[in-house]
């Protein structure tokens, strides 16, 4: 059975609200770095297991080494975030965050949480949910995205995924954030989209 | 105290909780008697002064992560094995300095204003679990080690099957060489004499027609004349002797090689015979000729040396080794005509000396303990097996011989074998 993409009104009630709060995030961001923070506008789409590798090749590029980091959130809707670092930008992560006595892999992580906290956390506020998060982990460094982040291996069948490119001001801080809703919280959250639309 | 929170306070997590100046709110008893901070001592005061020895920069980075996003923030042991320097339960068998944790950083939100007012923190000890995983790393790293050095050792030995039945081959076909080359030694040594024989018989009738009268039998003097000159007896007089003395020398060659050949496969390598070391070194010398032909000149230097009672073809292999291992050396250092093997021996009462010397690119220092090693190799795969050297100091440790080597890296390498005449 073909899982029915979302209908026009859904989409861009969704790609609202994304907006807003990755908007939140981006604010955020800058009141915790001290520094100004581009956003690029979210990308909403649905993608398959199969397609995945072509989205990444896309966003990341097909041969790019990158270092990836994931981290699970649950609420009444659970999904992961995965973010790809490029090497230039885990030089500059020491100086976004202030503080140096770390090791690279715990700064890496730190980072990843703040982004996902945010940006996640942004959209959780617009459906006024609560978010849970549970701890970052490495999914590996020094590979495309694609190596990184095994389609093949993936359980699922459709997700939502919401992506996010950041960058610092005057930095070489660059990352995506790739935020994925899998197969039932893919449904869980369009209902909750339909509950939004049904108030206005 | 509510029942709820007197739970808490006696779980084996630490809970504790800081306001936005990162003033302690709440310490349960874990971080009490952990700390060694008393819940009374610890409330109203900030974390920092309460445990002084804090990552204190990360901390307050970690702290305000959850202020100002109002998302939790984590800490893990893999990354960072403690926050808080806390005594571990395994004082006798963990060999850590302290508790392993993580830290999760929970923001707390004001209910009236949703502001995020208070971060409490979360310590699970990880100790064991950290501990389990070191182990599974070590012996991870050890299965790892045995496999590669087991992976190793099955080539090398397959290798070494190769070579010793490349060995029997060679010793086969040596044999079957060995018969044909006497009898083509033979008939060359039988051809060359007939030859001389028979341009003998030519000179002599030459010498009868010429003491005749030239008026006699004009025609069949044109008919000799014109035959001689077919035959071009001159040409045939200058290149012939070359020829059988040519010929003469590539046979005895091949059967030099031949004999060489089949010394190195005897059956029983270990029997011992009384056997001149000088002209076993001659024998290697042939053999592995083609192994150092285009690189080195061999240069030989050989005392007078009494037999000695020894198994000549475990000796024929010792030199062979050291022999090859100085080409390969010579080689490596790239000495274009320059390269040169040096083999000299003598004697004393006691000792037989055999001393090999190459000028090739020497062994570096780290290296010199472990050349004897099996399998210790720092060829490429194929053309070295790591065993020649080993077997070297086996052969000679079964002649109650010893072994010493001086080198030096870019110099040259000098191995020399002192082995007792009563053997």
């Amino acid at each position: 059975m073909t899982r029915p993409i979302f209908e026009e009104a859904q989409r861009d009630a969704l790609a609202e609200m994304v907006n807003i709060g990755m908007g939140q995030a981006g604010d955020s961001l800058a009141r915790l770095f001290n520094r100004f923070i581009c956003l690029s506008v979210p990308r909403i789409q649905v993608v398959a297991p199969q397609t995945l590798n072509f989205v990444l090749d896309n966003l990341c590029g097909a041969k790019t080494p990158v270092i990836a980091a994931r981290q699970a959130f649950s609420s009444c809707i659970r999904g992961e975030a995965v973010v790809f670092y490029t090497d230039e930008s885990c030089a500059d992560l020491s100086e976004l965050v202030g503080y140096a006595r770390t090791a690279p892999d715990e700064l890496l992580l730190d980072v990843t949480n703040v982004l996902v906290g945010a940006c996640v956390g942004g959209l959780a506020s617009q459906f006024a949910f609560d978010l849970a998060l549970s701890p970052p982990s490495l999914l590996g460094a020094s590979g495309s995205a694609t190596q990184l982040l095994d389609a093949a291996s993936m359980a699922w069948s459709n997700a939502l995924l919401a992506e996010v490119n950041f960058r610092v001001e005057a930095r070489t801080f660059n990352c995506h954030l790739l935020t994925f809703w899998p197969d039932d919280s893919l449904d869980a959250l369009m209902k909750a989209v339909d509950d939004l639309l049904a108030t206005v | 105290m509510t029942s709820p929170l007197r739970v808490l306070d006696h779980t084996a997590s630490g809970l504790f909780g800081v306001d936005r100046d990162l003033r302690v709110v709440h310490w349960n008893r874990f971080m009490a008697t952990h700390s060694g901070v008393p819940a009374e001592q610890a409330i109203g005061r900030e974390l920092f002064e309460c445990v002084p020895d804090l990552p204190t920069e990360w901390l307050r980075w970690k702290f305000r992560t959850a202020f100002v996003l109002g998302a939790a923030a984590f800490s893990s042991w893999r990354q960072r094995p403690y926050v808080f320097r806390f005594p571990h339960n395994r004082p006798l068998t963990g060999g850590i300095d302290a508790m392993c944790q993580d830290v999760t950083f929970l923001p707390v939100r004001d209910e009236a204003t949703g502001e995020v007012t208070q971060v409490y923190g979360v310590v699970t000890d990880t100790t064991d679990a950290a501990l389990d995983h070191a182990a599974l790393v070590r012996a991870h790293t050890a299965l790892q080690t045995e496999v590669t050095e087991r992976q190793r050792m099955e080539t090398e030995l397959r290798l070494a099957h190769k070579l010793e039945a490349v060995g029997r081959l060679a010793s086969g076909i040596a044999h079957e060489i060995n018969t044909p080359i006497q009898f083509v030694g033979d008939s060359v040594a039988f051809l060359q004499d007939a030859y001389r024989d028979v341009r003998g018989l030519v000179d002599a009738y030459r010498d009868a027609l010429t003491s005749l009268p030239d008026a006699v039998a004009p025609a069949v003097r044109e008919r000799l004349d014109e035959a001689e000159a077919r035959a071009d007896l001159a040409y045939l007089d200058s290149n012939v002797p070359g020829a059988f003395a040519r010929t003469d020398d590539g046979v005895h060659r091949v059967a030099t090689l031949v004999r060489a050949m089949k010394d190195f496969g005897a059956p029983d390598q270990r029997e011992r015979s009384y056997v001149n070391l000088n002209r076993a070194i001659e024998t290697t010398l042939a053999i592995a000729a083609s192994e150092y032909r285009h690189i080195a000149h061999v240069v030989t230097e050989f005392g007078e040396l009494p037999e000695l009672l020894c198994s000549g073809s475990e000796m024929n292999q010792v030199f062979l080794n050291l022999i090859v291992n100085a080409a390969h050396a010579i080689r490596d250092a790239e000495r274009g005509d320059a390269g040169e093997i040096r083999i000299r021996t003598w004697c004393d009462d006691r000792i037989v000396s055999v001393q090999v010397a190459d000028n090739g690119i020497g062994i570096p220092p780290e290296h010199r303990e472990r050349i004897f090693d099996l399998f210790f190799t720092t060829k490429e795969v194929g053309r070295g097996t790591g065993q020649g050297l080993a077997m070297v100091k086996q052969i000679l440790a079964r002649h109650n011989a010893a072994v010493k080597v001086d080198s030096e890296v870019g110099v040259g390498t000098r191995f020399e074998l002192q082995i007792p005449r009563a053997a």
